[in-house]
């Protein structure tokens, strides 16, 4: 495996996942962005908390182990 | 949008520069490894991607800081916000709580080393015991054990202990020295005698909790020493020495000349602290009543005659009782620890009694005294004491400054209402005089010029007059018109109070600050009357303003309308939009 090969592995992925696009890839998964909007947050010392926004990326895989 | 396999080949390729073959053969490869590395439990790896990992049989894809960073790129600089106030800090009040339990200690430690002297000395002495129990009522392995616990739970009841003993001090000084209140004294001095003799014996001992609570205790009643007079050592000294039991071996042991430990230390506490003024003066009145009193040794029990009308007497008699246990204790000081429980009880039973007894209500001084002695321990020791003793000392003066407050506040709303015509109170409401300023603007000033009625009385052309109070008003507003147009058309408006802004009615002269609907701008006065006037008969405000311009000479403006503000006239003329030429426009009347 190339070292090129990763990195553009790497960053295809990322770029997709950025754009809000899934990646599939055969054989082993796809990988979405999942959205999370901003909402408040109840700490436990009792403050509330506005959370930003934030985007993950989830892998849904598509075989077992 | 969904990238597929063969999407992803493409990209793969484009952003490595490999070929597409290279690049599938690649992809496949790194399928591959990951799949090998999970079915051999490993985790796989992409360095700046993440990590493929397995969780039982599911796969899992754990993203690199990296990654997470870099596809929230969007929202970077955002972080948490707290909305709330910070909830008031668990911090800050404990540290209150710490500041102040740390002062009491210093307070205690700072007079600790004063009444120290007196309270090592005469501790066994002195009374002050009553509180003790009180003090430190968690320290006490058996609260119950302690008689007056159960009077003391009672906050009133320890008031009047605290009151008492500020009185009972004295008295025995001036009037009772040999009476029975002696006994009571002995036996408390010889509780604290033994608990000092105990605390140093402590190790030994099983009753070591309850000697330490006594420990305390006798701190406490050391500060009150402190404040207690010469005089009234002297006097529990008498007491002591009163009662013919007890006078030898108390006096001597309180002068060091026994050879029991508890006397020894005793002895040698107040010489170290350099009370010996105390102690000769001690031996003195001692001596002195040794040898008056002594002359009646059999005073073991008196019944004090002052004291007679004490309601406690049976109380007194227990205590007598308790003294055979105590004359036990001298005797055989094996008994020591058996009968400490006794003593314990009878500590406290005795500051009950001498409450009774002894009452001087002479010292009123030695009386506050008293009482601050108890609150002092209190606070020191009880934290719960102290809001309590707070809020008795404020609680008799705010009682009148309630009333006086409420006066106010009550007097003040009467006032109130009666100034703003709620109620109708003679000098206070000024219903009639306001009355009359409000109507006083709506009549007309004095008539300059009178004009042909181009003008128009929109009384009989306004439908909203409906009220018969408005229309003295109204007539007399009709005189205006006419001279305002000539003079100055602004103020041509018949003021009409119920409506100050409005499209249609009467024209009110309160209205005059507002915007209006401008039509017309007109050369001649005529044309713009007879406009205004066909306005008003259309049931509009019209208003006709001359405008002074340089070109054109004076101009005559015909507008429509008052209103609050350019909103409202926005949407009047909206409404009104067919009636209004396309170039209309709105400005501010005067």
């Amino acid at each position: 495996m190339k070292k090129e090969f990763l990195e553009a592995f790497s960053v295809v992925v990322r770029d997709q996942i950025i754009m809000k696009n899934s990646v599939e890839i055969s054989g082993l998964g796809t990988f979405k962005a999942v959205h999370h909007s901003q909402h408040q947050e109840k700490r436990i010392d009792g403050k509330t908390v506005m959370m930003p926004p934030r985007d993950t990326i989830e892998f849904v895989a598509e075989i077992e182990r | 949008m969904h990238i597929d396999h063969q999407q992803l080949l493409d990209l793969l390729a484009e952003a490595s520069g490999l070929d597409a073959e290279t690049t599938e053969k690649q992809l496949n490869e790194l399928i591959a490894d990951i799949k090998q590395s999970l079915s051999d439990d490993e985790a796989y790896e992409i360095e700046g991607f993440g990590i493929f990992s397995s969780l039982g049989n599911r796969i899992m894809f754990i993203p690199s800081k990296e990654l997470e960073t870099e596809i929230n790129f969007k929202y970077v600089g955002m972080e948490p916000i707290e909305l709330d106030e910070p909830a008031p800090s668990f911090d800050d009040p404990f540290e209150g709580l710490d500041d102040e339990s740390g002062a009491e200690e210093i307070d205690l430690e700072a007079k600790k080393p004063v009444g120290k002297d007196l309270g090592t000395r005469f501790a066994g002495l002195i009374d002050d015991d009553i509180n003790d129990p009180d003090l430190e009522p968690a320290e006490d392995p058996g609260p119950e054990m302690w008689g007056v616990e159960a009077h003391k739970e009672d906050e009133s009841a320890d008031r009047l202990f605290a009151s008492l003993m500020g009185q009972d001090y004295e008295k025995p000084i001036e009037e009772d020295e040999g009476i029975d209140t002696s006994d009571e004294n002995e036996f408390d001095g010889f509780d604290d005698v033994f608990a000092d003799t105990d605390q140093e014996e402590a190790n030994s001992n099983d009753l070591d909790a309850e000697v330490a609570a006594f420990m305390g205790g006798d701190s406490d009643s050391e500060e009150n020493d402190e404040k207690d007079t010469d005089e009234l050592l002297d006097d529990v000294f008498a007491e002591m020495e009163s009662d013919g039991l007890l006078n030898d071996d108390m006096t001597e042991e309180t002068l060091g000349l026994d050879d029991t430990d508890a006397v020894i230390d005793y002895a040698e506490v107040p010489q170290e602290d350099g009370e010996d003024d105390y102690i000769a003066a001690d031996l003195n009145s001692i001596s002195a009543e040794n040898e008056a009193e002594k002359k009646e040794p059999d005073e073991e029990d008196p019944e004090p005659e002052d004291n007679t009308e004490n309601d406690l007497e049976l109380e007194k008699e227990v205590d007598l009782d308790f003294e055979d246990p105590f004359m036990n204790l001298e005797d055989d000081q094996v008994d020591e620890s058996v009968l400490r429980m006794e003593e314990f009880d009878d500590t406290e039973i005795v500051p009950v009694i001498k409450n009774i007894t002894t009452d001087d209500p002479t010292d009123t001084d030695q009386k506050a005294e008293a009482n601050k002695e108890p609150e002092e321990k209190e606070t020191k020791t009880k934290k719960k004491e102290k809001p309590i003793k707070a809020s008795k000392n404020s609680e008799a003066a705010p009682a009148w400054l309630w009333v006086v407050l409420i006066i106010v506040v009550l007097g003040g709303g009467v006032v109130g209402l009666g100034y703003f015509n709620i109620l109708n109170i003679p000098f206070i409401s000024p219903s009639t005089s306001t009355v009359a300023t409000t109507s006083q603007p709506a009549t007309p000033p004095p008539v300059v010029e009178t004009t042909p009625t181009p003008v128009t009385d929109p009384v009989s052309e306004t439908p909203t007059e409906t009220s018969q109070t408005e229309e003295p008003a109204t007539n007399q507003e009709q005189a205006a018109p006419p001279v305002v147009e000539n003079t100055q058309p602004m103020q041509n408006q018949t003021s009409n109070e119920a409506e100050k802004y409005g499209l249609t009615g009467a024209l009110s002269a309160d209205g005059m600050d507002g915007y209006t609907i401008v039509m017309y701008s007109l050369s001649n006065q005529q044309n713009a009357l007879s406009e205004q006037q066909k306005l008003q008969n259309d049931g509009y405000r019209a208003i006709v303003a001359p405008i002074e311009s340089e070109r054109y000479g004076t101009l005559w403006r015909v507008s429509l309308g008052q209103f609050a503000s350019l909103f409202d006239a926005a949407v009047a003329a909206e409404e009104i939009e067919t009636l209004l030429p396309d170039n209309y426009f709105i400005k501010k009347i005067n």
